[in-house]
């Protein structure tokens, strides 16, 4: 393995998460030394997308996580097992390849188109008006990046996917609304519209479930909160019991991102979220950043001075030490005694899924999509199920195909619910015998599907979502400063938060991430 | 969601003062080819002695004519990110030209630089134009006999293998060429200490850039697809008559 000239940094950065990404490009714009190292040979960790062989590849490894094999491991107390910590974050991994009678060579085609996939780990969408397009604004890193406005929200409503109008515009031409619908959502969405975060507003309703407010306060049908609650907000809760307070101020900030940039609220990245993450590293790279894809972290070193005990030093794979004052790094590279400090309690676990389709969902055009089933929904689940539709527009896929990302809390009944959930979108060999009737299935047949369960874990620090000073209360060493996975909202906001909660750490009072001296001109 | 104002633009009128038109061209190939010695010699005419990288410059500009039309190259370096095999995917993609730099000194860093053009193949746009280009002829010219290995082109790095042995020509140009055509690949032998084959290089990818290609739709959104909702994030409110126009607040 190649050898690195400098053995010192400013700061090491362990993972090529987007939280990661992002501060590794604001510490080097800033003027550190950075080093950032992945253990994989790809970029965006528990962020990254991947071809169709890639994605094989990655459940394969995953559905039989590796056994420690090193014994050497138990000697060093500060070792690190990236692949066994990773590898056991993705729990009950399953792949499948559908046959179907007339499309035998279904697999085949899949691989021999298998770089024109973007299949992601954690999917997700900008909020028009959120945290991360800003930052891509602010220090046009947007520039590195491609774009495609969401088409449409669905929720699913007697087994039909209804279009949720999201604005004004919408309610007013919406044909499945009656007069006095359309009044009583017009005055709610220029209420949440308006909400200034002020509780007092709500009524003593704050604390209380956001379904009840809509009902008592605006008299809306079960139907029309649902679709607020679940579909006309930036953050679809994954469990019920919103309280008002949290969901009109995401129904506000759903209505404020819509019209940025065009009739919709959110935004998909085209190549998915691992091209934003490659923007930051390329940002930090150009601003002197050093980038390792490939390398492990053997082990920690703690400083000898006692006064306040700091990681001082780690060992690459390629046997060199390095030294920096600061580590900020994914949960996956640290040693099992940090891991359980550095991680919030209430870690979430969640049921992933994601599904290749050889066309679109029934009688719908749109090619981009957000498919919300409320709790209850006529698919029978308990719990939200949250889904994505992305197209060939987006590069998730070839022309033609749809893949649709699906994912709810994990639980007892998770499968079952995501399973009947889906059952509504798609149709796989099985669910096709079983409706043997005598109509044409109109719905579009899954050549593939993965699905994993997952533990998202937050670091303590990021937990309270404050982008106050980084404490390290949580009792790691000094100079350690630990990246939150992936959640389970559809935008990115708190990736964005902790990015830059780290960063104020590091670097207090330095200007986050400002746009690049502009490149000169020339003439002929 | 068809974007009719750009539409027009595709079919603009002949009388209309040609625009330049943006190529994205990136650099790739092994460290201490001499890549970034290659764009400084393009845009500044100027060569530096172990030079370093370039801090903070995503990517430098340089405009070029061919015949009627003015080509505006962006031209991307790899900001070092080819040395531990972690050059993104991002970087390549949407390029419609790229050079391939090896050192005709080092034949490893030919076999280097075929595996960056079999990825570009794979996975870069299927129009891309690829010059390949063999660099630091100058070490290696017959007329220079008296060249000393301390005045070596010693761009990005020193080539610390050489130390004290003569320097020798471990490529030779026919080779190079013969895989470049049979790979449809533009070629040349430069130095960019000397300033030899760099203007060239880039003429040649001016010329064979297909200009229509060009006005269709590109990374930086500067030019429309007709059809597709594309958005562009410096420009708040498009298609809907300004930022919050249509907001329900």
């Amino acid at each position: 393995m190649d050898q690195l000239s400098t053995t010192h940094y400013d700061v090491v950065v362990l993972g090529t998460g987007l939280v990661e990404s992002i501060a590794a490009a604001a510490l080097a714009r800033a003027g550190k030394s950075v080093l950032h190292v992945d253990a994989n040979k790809y970029y965006g960790g528990n962020w990254a997308a991947f071809s169709y062989d890639a994605l094989l590849q990655w459940a394969k490894q995953n559905e039989a996580p590796m056994v420690d094999g090193s014994s050497d491991g138990q000697q060093r107390p500060l070792a690190a097992h990236f692949a066994q910590t990773n590898q056991a974050r993705y729990t009950n991994v399953r792949a499948d390849e559908y046959a179907w009678p007339d499309a035998t060579e279904v697999s085949a085609s899949l691989a021999s188109a298998s770089r024109q996939y973007a299949l992601e780990l954690a999917p997700k969408l900008l909020a028009a008006n959120g945290e991360l397009v800003d930052l891509l604004v602010a220090s046009d890193i947007g520039k590195y990046l491609e774009f495609r406005l969401l088409e449409a929200v669905y929720l699913l409503s007697d087994d039909q996917l209804e279009r949720v109008p999201s604005s004004k515009e919408a309610v007013f031409s919406s044909k499945t609304l009656t007069l006095v619908e359309k009044r009583k959502l017009m005055k709610f969405l220029m209420f949440a519209g308006a909400y200034t975060g002020d509780e007092t507003a709500l009524d003593g309703f704050a604390e209380r479930p956001y379904a009840d407010y809509l009902a008592e306060r605006f008299g809306l049908a079960p139907r029309l909160a649902a679709a607020i609650e679940h579909a006309v907000t930036l953050k679809p809760p994954l469990q019920t019991g919103v309280t008002t307070h949290q969901g009109i101020t995401y129904t506000r900030d759903y209505l404020r991102s819509f019209g940025r940039f065009g009739p919709s609220s959110l935004l998909c990245t085209v190549y998915g979220g691992s091209e934003i993450v490659q923007a930051f590293c390329r940002v930090c790279a150009v601003f002197g950043g050093t980038y390792i894809l490939g390398y492990d972290v053997v082990d920690f070193e703690l400083s000898n001075d006692d006064a306040e005990q700091g990681v001082a030093a780690l060992s690459l794979s390629n046997g060199q030490r390095i030294t920096f004052d600061h580590l900020v790094s994914a949960v996956d590279y640290l040693p099992t005694a940090w891991q359980h400090r550095a991680i919030a309690d209430d870690g979430m676990r969640v049921l992933r899924m994601v599904t290749v389709l050889d066309g679109s969902l029934a009688g719908e055009e749109a090619k981009t999509a957000v498919i919300n089933f409320a709790p209850h929904s006529s698919a029978g689940n308990a719990e939200p199920v949250i889904a994505l539709q992305m197209d060939s527009e987006t590069h998730a896929c070839p022309a033609g195909q749809r893949v649709v990302y699906a994912w709810t809390k994990a639980g007892d009944t998770a499968h079952d619910a995501l399973d009947a959930c889906m059952r509504t979108l798609f149709r796989t060999p099985d669910s096709t015998a079983a409706q043997d009737g005598t109509d044409v299935d109109q719905r579009p047949r899954a050549l593939f599907s993965l699905r994993f369960e997952e533990h998202i874990r937050a670091s303590r620090d990021g937990h309270s979502d404050s982008a106050s000073h980084d404490t390290g209360a949580s009792s790691l060493p000094a100079g350690v400063h630990v990246c939150d996975d992936p959640d389970a909202d559809l935008d990115f906001g708190r990736a964005v938060r902790r990015a830059r909660a780290i960063f104020d750490a590091i670097t207090p009072g330095a200007e986050f991430l400002p746009k690049a001296p502009p490149v000169d001109d020339d003439d002929l | 969601m068809a974007d009719v104002s750009d539409n027009t633009a595709l079919s603009g009128s002949p009388s209309v003062p040609m625009k330049p038109v943006q190529v994205k061209l990136v650099l790739l190939g092994e460290a201490a080819v001499g890549k970034s010695s290659l764009v400084l010699r393009f845009v500044n005419n100027e060569f530096q002695e172990n030079k370093e990288p370039t801090i903070g410059a995503a990517f430098l500009t340089q405009k070029t004519r061919v015949e009627d039309k003015i080509i505006k190259f962006e031209i991307w370096d790899t900001a070092g990110q080819e040395r531990f095999h972690s050059l993104a995917p991002m970087y390549y993609r949407n390029a419609q030209a790229a050079i391939v730099v090896y050192d005709v000194t080092r034949a490893a860093s030919l076999d280097k630089a075929k595996s960056w053009v079999k990825e570009l193949q794979r996975q870069a746009n299927p129009n891309i134009v690829i010059a390949l280009a063999g660099n630091k002829v100058d070490l290696v010219s017959d007329e220079d006999d008296d060249l000393h290995p301390d005045e070596l082109d010693g761009d990005e790095e020193a080539n610390e293998d050489g130390d004290d042995m003569p320097i020798t020509r471990q490529v030779p140009a026919e080779e190079a060429r013969a895989y470049a055509d049979e790979s449809g690949l533009l070629f040349f032998e430069t130095s960019a200490k000397l300033g030899h084959g760099v203007q060239e290089v880039f003429n040649e990818i001016a010329r064979k850039i297909p200009i229509d290609q060009m006005l269709m739709p590109s990374r930086s959104g500067r030019a429309g697809m007709p059809g597709s909702n594309r958005i562009d994030l410096n420009n708040d409110g498009q298609g809907i008559g300004g930022r919050g126009g249509s907001c329900a607040c």
